[in-house]
């Protein structure tokens, strides 16, 4: 059985640049973007008092909104374009027939290949980003691993919406209220769940407690977004 | 000996809302053909036969082999065509069937049976092309092809001719008919012509229950004495409507119409019952009655 599953993703895998991304164009599309964030944030780096900005219980709009907002926001928008066809045409029937186990793991690796080379690619430049803070010490570490539950929630949120209503416009109608909703907000309407914790300088505005419990549970929320668009409903 | 295909006992609802209703019949190899108006519960029963839902209650035997308690759905056993069979647009028909021949885990050499089934199918002109840019017969014409890779026990396709012309309609009737040789091809249809010209068995579903379950013959025998036909005027037809389901009418001049419908407790005066009467019009005397 356990044989059988792998041989299926295998399976998945192998195709995978035939089926699903034919010639590697959505995979190239990332790649540019996560260039384009690189290249601006070496042009662009955060200021170097932002350490000491922090620690003011300053607002870091216009600093961290980068990493908080839009990179997150590109991810969801390419996990939209990656899943927009398989229910434009109902294909989405066809390929759960194929994959008939109760949790649609083929929609998962689709997911994850994208979150993951936006993490990393998020991490790497963020490390670049904040250099004149710190570079490649355990602060910039710090400061640059911070944002990624962002990147994970909002590509989730993204692919559960669709995955529910089987619409991917649904899904950029939920999410794009959400985010704008947090963002100008500055985080107070969503409190808990806001992506905005770094912006909003919840970990000295409010406490370090309350920031990390964030972090946990935007990612906890992620977990449950991703296990209800993949658990097929039969 | 052949396959054998038994639904025993099945239910589906939806919440509160009833679709299937403790349906039971068996099939075997050859075409049997699945009729029934829009709401009826065909996409949900072919839904249940492919794995994509489970229904409340029943079991569905395919071979002696309880399909939905097989883990994973037996996908190498069953073919299926959806009826909006629409793979995404930049895929090629043969990376496509490549990937089918892979999940289904088949053992033969994989080059040789796509060869096969492209020349069986006549997809050679198109099958290196991407799938957006096929007409609706070739998309059809793969839709079917990926469906019968390894040579599934069951095919399952729901509206199989549905947007084809006529010419094309005539060609997939004959991979049909071919196809269903050695397997149990269940084919859901509003096309009543398709189904008198190809199947051996038909099904009608209404509100949530078999109506029928027999031959074409056997279904036109059984509707035949409550036809009823009468040559009439118009002012006669228009009182007849008020009374009677009229099924069927033909001008035969200005004022002067043929029409069948469906015999109730009164006899209508001078109205007579044919020897022959169309597929059409038995299956609406089954969906009415």
């Amino acid at each position: 059985m356990r044989t059988s599953i792998f041989k299926t993703d295998n399976v998945f895998f192998n195709h995978y640049f035939k089926i699903y991304d034919i010639r590697g164009f959505k995979l190239i599309l990332t790649l540019a973007l996560l260039l384009l964030l690189f290249v601006y944030s070496v042009l662009f780096p955060a200021p170097s008092n932002y350490l000491i900005s922090i620690k003011a219980k300053n607002l870091l709009k216009g600093v961290d909104d980068l990493y908080d907002y839009a990179v997150p926001l590109l991810a969801a928008l390419m996990t939209a374009f990656a899943f927009f066809n398989d229910y434009k045409n109902q294909t989405y029937r066809f390929l759960a027939f194929y994959h008939p186990a109760s949790f649609n793991r083929p929609m998962v690796y689709r997911w994850a290949i994208i979150v993951f080379l936006f993490c990393i690619g998020s991490f790497v430049s963020a490390g670049f980003y904040y250099r004149n803070v710190s570079f490649f010490g355990l602060i910039g570490f710090l400061l640059s691993v911070r944002f990624l539950p962002n990147i994970v929630f909002l590509s989730a949120l993204m692919l559960c919406i669709i995955a529910l209503t089987k619409n991917s416009y649904a899904g950029l109608f939920v999410t794009l209220v959400y985010f704008v909703l947090d963002l100008y907000s500055d985080g107070r309407l969503f409190k808990l769940f806001s992506m905005g914790a770094n912006t909003a300088n919840f970990y000295y505005a409010i406490s370090p407690e309350y920031f990390l419990f964030n972090r946990l549970l935007i990612c906890l929320a992620a977990g449950c977004f991703l296990g209800l668009a993949c658990y097929q409903r039969r | 000996m052949g396959n054998h295909l038994s639904i025993e006992n099945v239910s589906f609802s939806y919440g509160k809302n009833v679709v299937l209703d403790n349906i039971s019949f068996a099939c075997r190899d050859g075409i049997t053909a699945l009729l029934g108006n829009n709401g009826a519960g065909k996409t949900t029963l072919m839904n249940l036969l492919t794995g994509l839902k489970k229904p409340s209650r029943g079991r569905i035997m395919l071979n002696g082999i309880d399909l939905l308690k097989t883990k994973p759905y037996p996908i190498d056993q069953v073919g299926y065509l959806p009826q909006t069979f629409d793979m995404y647009g930049n895929v090629t028909g043969y990376d496509l069937l490549s990937y089918v021949f892979d999940l289904k885990k088949i053992k033969t050499n994989k080059k040789e049976t796509i060869d096969e089934i492209v020349e069986r199918f006549h997809l050679g002109p198109v099958i290196h092309q991407r799938i957006g840019k096929y007409s609706g017969g070739y998309k059809r014409r793969l839709g079917i092809a990926q469906a019968v890779i390894g040579k599934p026990t069951l095919l399952i396709i729901d509206e199989p001719t549905a947007g084809l012309d006529p010419e094309e309609r005539a060609q997939f009737r004959s991979y049909l008919s071919e196809i269903s040789n050695d397997a149990i091809t269940l084919i859901s249809t509003h096309i009543i012509e398709d189904v008198e010209l190809y199947s051996q068995q038909i099904i009608i579903l209404k509100d949530h229950s078999i109506a029928f379950d027999g031959s074409v013959a056997e279904m036109i025998s059984e509707s035949i004495p409550y036809i009823r036909t009468l040559e009439t005027d118009f002012s006669t037809l228009m009182a007849l409507r008020k009374k009677v389901t009229v099924i069927e009418e033909k001008r035969l001049s200005t004022d002067r119409y043929k029409i069948r419908f469906i015999k109730n407790e009164q006899d209508v005066a001078d109205s007579y019952q044919e020897k022959e009467i169309s597929l059409e019009n038995a299956y609406i005397y089954f969906q009415n009655r």
